[in-house]
């Protein structure tokens, strides 16, 4: 009898303790369960994260092609890193005449910058071949790398990324965090992709621009053609070579083509950054000067004329000059079309042929409407 | 070696013999696990063979025949615990390919790190089967009584015969035959 309840006691206690064995064994199961699941779940995480970047970087990528204002695709470029790269302040700057600088809208908490141009020794269009991949500088407020990107004050870290076209740079994205280590390899490489995008856009753009440029160029002279002309006229005056044909005759159209090509270097050196001058045609080239009334039209022409007079012309050892004549007339009226500015300016000009060539001559009302008109500026 | 196992061979001296002889068994034995078992454990199956061995000691059946026993008796809780594996099967010729295929499938799921046995079926002729048995473990006999079983829960006149046919790994061709009158 004793032995029987020895016996059931054993088994009673190797139950118990088999029981704690199970629920041990239960969880450690469960803790390995749960870490996999913990796994699983950044996994899927990872793997949603992956997505968003894969659908934005295609969405870029359309949104990119769509677009050919710089302005326009550097705020793109910059709210689209808004959304996958994590930062506090951007800033993209493309080359313009061998140095950089900025464009594109503000965007959030935008470098903004007072247009200064920088160019660092690190980035030259020709220089060397720059990182295909993003430099970052951690250090930024100290690092003497950061300091000519004009690094805000509550920056820690700097990333540029390189806009590349085929064989150059066409210029560089700047990134600021706050965040001491915010710039991940991935982060860089995902920047980098995306810049990749915006290079090709903003590339696309420059060879719009120049394309458009082109067919608004005259061919021979490199001056605004016709068309261009109609397109901006806002007209102050004409200008035509006197006996130009006499030129083309004697002296052959080469030396013809040499004169004009004289000529419209001598106008374009003369002109202001806004004004506009255009070859209308033959031997007629013509001129908008904004912000100017004929008076002031009148003694730009009469400097013209004196450069042109005094231009000295070589055909086989014969020494020859030309003379041009200019007729001049201002916008008299809100609605004033470009083509009747244009009338009026020419009737000055034949009028000026007509009293003798080399001259400049103002247009005025005939008599009968003079009363009618309105005051010179 | 999986605890349930072990626990359904206690189960089975408990109930074929009696609790004490359980006890006696779990005493003689000095187990490096104290005999402590549970189905959700893993367990050296050295401590399998020591338990079959004293076993035959204590009681004078061999250990084939014990094993044969122990077959049987996971064949009935199989049975009972995984009614799926027969929906739809009406013969134990039908149902013994399946072990291979199917059964070991879904018990590879559940334990990936379980060392099973493999089964080769063939049928020489209608109404007859060869299996080979092919397993680390030496537990031909228990195969043995497992087949066995299935073929009396479909209540088929069949009978079967083993043969060792390799040592390395071991290897038993059964031979189950129409019964012969």
């Amino acid at each position: 009898m004793d032995d029987k309840v020895e016996l059931l006691q054993r088994r009673l206690e190797r139950e118990r303790l088999a029981r704690k064995q199970a629920e041990m064994i239960i969880e450690e199961k469960s803790r390995e369960l749960y870490y996999k699941n913990q796994e699983l779940e950044r996994a899927v995480k990872a793997e949603h994260l992956a997505r968003k970047e894969a659908d934005l970087l295609r969405q870029s990528l359309e949104a990119f092609t769509s677009k050919l204002d710089i302005d326009e695709i550097a705020s793109q470029l910059k709210s689209i890193l808004m959304q996958l790269v994590p930062h506090d302040h951007s800033a993209v700057y493309l080359f313009k005449g061998g140095v950089l600088a900025p464009c594109g809208q503000a965007q959030g908490s935008d470098k903004g910058g007072d247009g200064a141009t920088v160019c660092t020794p690190s980035l030259s269009p020709n220089g060397a071949r720059p990182s295909a991949r993003p430099i970052i500088i951690p250090n930024a407020q100290n690092d003497p790398q950061a300091k000519p990107w004009g690094v805000h004050p509550d920056s820690e870290t700097l990333m540029v990324v390189h806009l590349f076209a085929p064989g150059r740079v066409v210029g560089c994205l700047i990134l600021e965090s706050r965040q001491a280590d915010a710039f991940t390899p991935t982060a860089a490489r995902l920047a980098q992709a995306i810049a990749n995008e915006a290079s090709i856009a903003f590339e696309n753009s420059l060879l719009y621009r120049e394309v458009e440029r082109l067919s608004a160029l005259d061919a021979l002279t490199g001056i605004n053609n016709r068309r261009q002309f109609d397109l901006l006229a806002n007209v102050e005056f004409q200008m035509d070579l006197d006996h130009f044909k006499r030129v083309n005759d004697t002296h052959g159209h080469s030396v013809g083509d040499k004169v004009l090509v004289a000529v419209a270097d001598v106008c374009r050196r003369a002109l202001r950054t806004e004004d506009i001058l255009a070859r209308y045609g033959g031997e007629e080239f013509c001129f908008v000067l904004p912000q100017t009334d004929a008076k002031g039209a009148h003694a730009f022409a009469e400097r013209i004329r004196i450069a042109i007079e005094g231009l000295a012309f070589d055909s086989n050892g014969r020494a020859f000059s030309v003379t041009a004549s200019f007729g001049v007339s201002e916008r008299i009226a809100e609605d004033d079309s470009p083509g009747s500015i244009l009338e009026r300016s020419d009737q000055a000009l034949y009028e000026a042929k007509g009293g003798g060539r080399n001259r400049v001559v103002i247009w005025k009302p005939p008599e009968p409407q003079i009363e009618a008109l309105p005051q010179a500026k | 070696m999986k605890g349930m196992v072990f626990t359904e061979f206690m189960e089975l001296v408990d109930e074929k013999l009696s609790p004490e002889t359980t006890e006696r068994l779990l005493e003689m034995s000095d187990l490096p696990s104290g005999g402590i078992y549970t189905s959700v454990g893993n367990y050296d199956p050295q401590e399998m063979v020591t338990l079959v061995t004293n076993l035959s000691g204590m009681t004078g059946t061999s250990v084939p025949d014990l094993l044969k026993t122990f077959g049987r008796h996971l064949f009935k809780r199989f049975l009972a615990s995984f009614p799926e594996f027969f929906e739809g099967i009406n013969s134990s010729l039908e149902f013994l390919p399946h072990v291979d295929g199917y059964v070991h499938v879904e018990v590879r799921k559940l334990y990936p790190d379980a060392e099973l046995p493999t089964f080769t079926c063939e049928v020489p002729e209608p109404g007859s089967m060869t299996m080979t048995y092919e397993s680390k473990r030496h537990l031909a006999p228990l195969a043995e009584g497992l087949i066995l079983a299935c073929i009396d829960h479909y209540g088929e006149s069949l009978e079967v015969r083993s043969e060792t046919i390799a040592s390395d790994p071991p290897t038993t061709k059964f031979f189950i035959t129409p019964k012969q009158t």
